[in-house]
């Protein structure tokens, strides 16, 4: 190697370019985040596709008592689902209100709420139907994600008023009869 | 700059979390060196930001495929060269050396010194493409000539004199213009 390789040998640093455009970053941060959003849309798929195999290993054990319980406790493993179990929150919310009561004067206005819980219900069943028939398939599993999060977001409104009548009790008569909240 | 292999390593391992903060900090690590490798195999800017974009995210989607995590710059250095390569696949002349041109003058053993840096990057880049690139790959990235050969599709020889003939060239160049 003669002097000169060597010098740029030495300088090899300071010979590279001065500065990178910031538009070069921006796009791989944009794609970095478009993969992690992609990937936590796809855990939710999962999570549904997830809630389903329980549902369906449920039904089968009946019948069979067959191996198949660790599928699921290894789908959550696999995918860490723990943040988006669903069906679990749904059944604590559910058996939070299981005992609540409402004012016969008010039942007419949680029958709307209780009509529509219904009407979820029943859509989740067709989904089911759904895929006893055709096998699972993404786009069921994204309806059946929008289920569980509407269940969630009437059980919510359903607990909230509930508190509203309890704080509020004073305006109605603590008298009147109080009947329990069919879920 | 902070470039301890260690350093390197905790920052991969914390890519392969998806850590985006790590990642950050690996490309300011490597973005200009890298930047500079694409630019002077495809002498053109554009495309080298683009190669280097696609390599990061290429190294950053890949990363559970690397096993020495403290090799990560080593590993895309390769993504980067290989990208690059991919580019100019088809479009590389290599300039007969018949006709090498000799300073007017002898010339000092020393004769570089005094010339600004940006002055020799800037005679580097305009050389033939053929010679510019392996004179990168064997003087600047320390590949062999059977390395570079290879990844070229040319003979040993053919390396080697393309490289003696990019020196002859920047020699050349520099020293004339320096009087």
């Amino acid at each position: 190697m003669n002097p000169f390789e060597q010098h740029l040998k030495n300088n090899k640093d300071k010979l590279d370019l001065d500065k990178v455009s910031p538009e070069v970053w921006l796009s791989i941060e944009n794609e970095v985040l478009k993969k992690k959003n992609r990937r936590v849309s796809l855990y939710l798929k999962i999570a549904a596709a997830a809630a389903v195999l329980l549902f369906l290993t449920v039904a089968i054990n009946t019948f069979t008592q067959s191996e198949n319980q660790d599928v699921h406790r290894q789908l959550i493993e696999l995918y860490n689902l723990q943040e988006y179990e669903f069906p679990q929150k749904i059944n604590t919310k559910k058996a939070s209100l299981s005992d609540a009561k409402i004012p016969v004067d008010k039942e007419k206005d949680f029958q709307i709420l209780v009509t529509q819980l219904k009407f979820l219900d029943q859509q989740y069943e067709n989904y089911l139907g759904y895929i006893e028939a055709n096998g699972y398939q993404e786009f069921i599993g994204e309806q059946i994600l929008n289920y569980y999060k509407n269940k969630l977001e009437l059980l919510d409104k359903i607990q909230s008023e509930i508190k509203r009548i309890e704080s509020y009790e004073n305006e109605y008569d603590k008298n009147s009869p109080k009947v329990k909240l069919k879920l | 700059m902070l470039k301890t292999a260690n350093y390197i390593g905790e920052l991969v391992n914390r890519v392969k979390n998806r850590d985006t903060l790590a990642m950050k900090v690996l490309y300011e690590q490597y973005s200009k060196s890298m930047l500079t490798i694409s630019y002077r195999i495809t002498n053109n800017l554009e495309d080298a930001e683009d190669i280097i974009q696609e390599a990061f995210l290429k190294s950053f989607q890949d990363i559970h495929k690397l096993k020495e995590v403290n090799k990560y710059g080593a590993w895309l250095k390769r993504i980067i060269i290989n990208t690059s390569l991919n580019k100019i696949k088809g479009k590389v002349r290599f300039e007969s050396i018949e006709n090498v041109p000799e300073p007017e003058d002898q010339v000092e053993e020393d004769w570089y010194e005094g010339i600004p840096l940006e002055k020799i990057r800037t005679a580097i880049q305009a050389l033939p493409d053929g010679c510019r690139q392996i004179f990168t790959l064997y003087l600047m990235e320390d590949y062999k000539h059977r390395e570079i050969g290879e990844m070229l599709n040319i003979s040993i020889s053919t390396s080697k004199s393309q490289y003696r003939y990019a020196l002859q060239l920047l020699k050349h160049k520099l020293s004339n213009n320096q009087k």
